[in-house]
């Protein structure tokens, strides 16, 4: 008889440990819970009352698009249902009706987001007009996990969120894609793709200019410049300072359908204000040397432990395709040709775990002269755990040929306020405090 | 599945100490040579092995059988789930796992070597290959653009010639020829696999 495997003997002691300091469970029950009836023509009632003193009829909640699901320790991950606050914030849109509003919430991944529309009793939402929900005129609830409709930032080492969004033209319903801005061509259709329906225009006078976001714990209030020229001030809300300013467009303010995310204010308002901290006053972007981010004032930089080389490198293994394949990217819009290219899967034995904040990262570069100068670096977006079996994969250009080489490195955190997911580029040399996990090198066939 | 089978009539008291590791250092090998048949790869096999025993240790409150025939047959039921969905979604589930906070055990290749060698991956590898050989043409360019190069319907039937039906049919037809070739040599032998539902 053979002997026990030693990964199977390995992996039973640890459901010995496990065994042993988890209390034994109880024996499951099956009970059926009912509401008594009573109740149900109650909640009919109340929720007439609240109907009829909203004066706004609600419709359908706001839904991710098809086949776009989230998961918990995977990108952006699910919002934690606990943290999720709406902000004493109120803002008057330009020709009124509900106010706008923002929530804070925070990710099963530990990151921040914050989420913008329209309040109807204290419920943040979208309407149905400029094209949303065929104008039904109604209101219709933003739920927190449509995070399509969110930004997400990683939190600093004191746990406050840094963030700042320029949106240059959001129609007023608050939902974004509905309906074409006027500062917004046709998309091309590519020769023998099928026709698409025709996308409605947004009414000029239901476009909208927004700067919002979370200065940190030390931001007091922004100002902006109103369509007069005046200057407007507005005050800070919540424990890591949110902001939200709703504008018509003007002369300088295009709805161009940009949307600008950063860790601190770029662009779009006049200052920023913060408590024992000098003014930042916003630079213009067409003024000399371009526009520049205010500092993150009151950031606490994450601390760790350094990681060397030595606990994380590991063999890196990689795999090529024996021909160019189509990459299944989703959400790829009709008519779209994606051009086949090299599948390239990277794996690996994780030392240590990852999360959102610290990452293995992948850089790919084929050899010079290898008939393509593309470079592809990512980070392995999801939670890994240490010994787990990683596997990251890449397209690279059909025409590269040759051999392509490559890098896993791991950082062990954030090295400032940064965008969600990293992308660093670790080909030109290992950036500090990043520990080499592997090199690997694949040749393309042909 | 009868009394006769149920070695004696052992009760299988997981909720007792010590009654889910011995659970496990019985049927821990089984279950990693069921999963490295299915998902030819023993890293992967060990990977859906260790989730397959974390999500039945979380769930073993609900367990109803009170046979080792029937634990294991719970066993393989957990792991089959868990290998489809590997296979669908190209991405391992790992929730109980991180959960219980287990630590996953480094495989190293002579490792990776010996449970590829106890499950007779080679053989079946070899097989496969024999099986593809076996498949008329239509039915293996079919099978090679839907599969190795992850085509979807519409593309192989463009590809091909043929309509989207005629594609998915063929592609169909392919897979339960070499699924009927292999089973013989994926699965373990019938006694150990038989179950009726405790």
């Amino acid at each position: 008889m053979d002997k026990p495997l030693k990964a199977l003997q390995e992996l039973g002691d640890e459901f010995e440990r496990v065994e042993r300091e988890q209390p034994p469970p109880r024996r499951a029950r099956r009970r059926r819970r009912r509401l008594p009836l009573l109740v149900v023509p109650g909640m009919l009632v109340v929720a007439a009352a609240a109907m009829a003193a909203s004066a706004i009829l609600t419709g359908e909640p706001v839904r991710n698009p098809p086949g776009l699901a989230f998961r918990a320790d995977e990108g952006l991950g699910k919002p934690k249902p606990a943290t999720i606050d709406l902000l004493d914030l109120r803002v008057a849109d330009p020709d009124g009706g509900p106010p706008w509003g923002m929530r804070t919430l925070r990710t099963t991944r530990g990151l921040g987001c914050v989420q913008v529309g329209r309040v109807v009793d204290d419920k943040l939402g979208v309407l149905g007009q400029d094209g949303a929900f065929g104008n039904d005129g109604r209101f219709h609830e933003l739920p927190a996990d449509v995070l399509t409709q969110a930004q997400c930032q990683q939190p600093d080492g004191a746990g406050h969120v840094f963030l700042a969004v320029s949106y240059q033209g959001l129609p007023a319903s608050a939902l974004a894609g509905a309906c074409r801005l006027s500062g917004v061509g046709k998309p091309p259709r590519p020769s023998g793709a099928p026709r698409r329906p025709a996308q409605p225009r947004c009414p000029a006078a239901d476009e909208r200019i927004l700067y919002f976001g979370l200065l940190g714990p030390r931001g007091r209030s922004v100002t902006y410049d109103d369509a007069t020229g005046r200057e407007i001030t507005a005050r800070t809300h919540g424990p890591d300072r949110g902001y939200l300013v709703v504008l018509r467009p003007s002369a300088t303010r295009r709805p161009s359908g940009r949307f600008v995310p950063s860790p601190t204010p770029l662009s779009g308002l006049a200052s920023v204000h913060y408590d024992d901290a000098p003014i930042c006053r916003i630079r213009s972007p067409r003024a000399l040397g371009g526009a520049k981010p205010c500092p993150p004032v009151g950031y606490v930089a994450p601390s760790g432990p350094r990681v060397n080389a030595g606990q994380v490198s590991t063999p890196v293994r990689a795999t090529v395709s024996r021909k160019p394949v189509k990459p299944p990217w989703p959400r790829v819009p009709v008519g779209v040709e994606i051009p086949r290219m090299w599948k390239l899967t990277i794996a690996f034995r994780a030392r240590l775990s990852a999360d959102a904040q610290r990452l293995y990262l992948v850089g790919v570069r084929p050899r010079s002269g290898a008939g393509c100068r593309a470079v592809s670096s990512g980070s392995v977006n999801r939670d890994v755990d240490a010994g787990e079996v990683v596997r990251y994969t890449t397209y690279l250009p059909s025409r590269c040929r040759g051999t392509v080489r490559g890098i896993v490195t791991y950082r062990p955190q954030p090295d400032g306020p940064e965008q969600v997911p990293a992308f660093l580029m670790v080909l030109r040399g290992v950036p500090e405090g990043q520990a080499v996990v592997g090199r690997f090198s694949v040749d393309l066939p042909g | 599945m009868t009394r006769s089978d149920d070695e004696g009539g052992l009760r299988v008291a997981l909720c007792e100490p010590g009654g889910f590791v011995a659970l496990y250092r019985r049927e821990s090998e089984l279950v990693l040579t069921f999963c490295a048949r299915r998902v030819l790869d023993a890293e992967t096999a060990l990977d859906i092995t260790a989730e397959t025993f974390a999500q039945a240790f979380r769930g073993r409150a609900s367990f109803r059988g009170t046979t080792r025939a029937q634990a294991r047959a719970w066993l393989l039921t957990i792991a089959r789930r868990q290998i489809a969905r590997y296979l669908r979604r190209g991405a391992l589930d790992r929730r109980a796992l991180r959960r219980l906070a287990i630590q996953m055990p480094q495989l190293d290749p002579d490792q990776a070597e010996e449970i590829e060698r106890r499950a007779g991956l080679q053989a079946i590898r070899a097989e496969l290959g024999e099986q593809l050989a076996r498949l008329n043409a239509d039915q293996r360019d079919a099978l090679r653009l839907r599969v190795v190069e992850q085509r979807s319907y519409a593309e192989v039937a463009c590809s091909l010639g043929i309509t989207e039906a005629t594609a998915r049919a063929r592609v169909s037809r392919a897979l339960r020829a070499l699924s009927a070739a292999l089973e013989p040599k994926t699965s373990l032998n019938a006694a150990e696999e038989s179950w009726t539902s405790p």
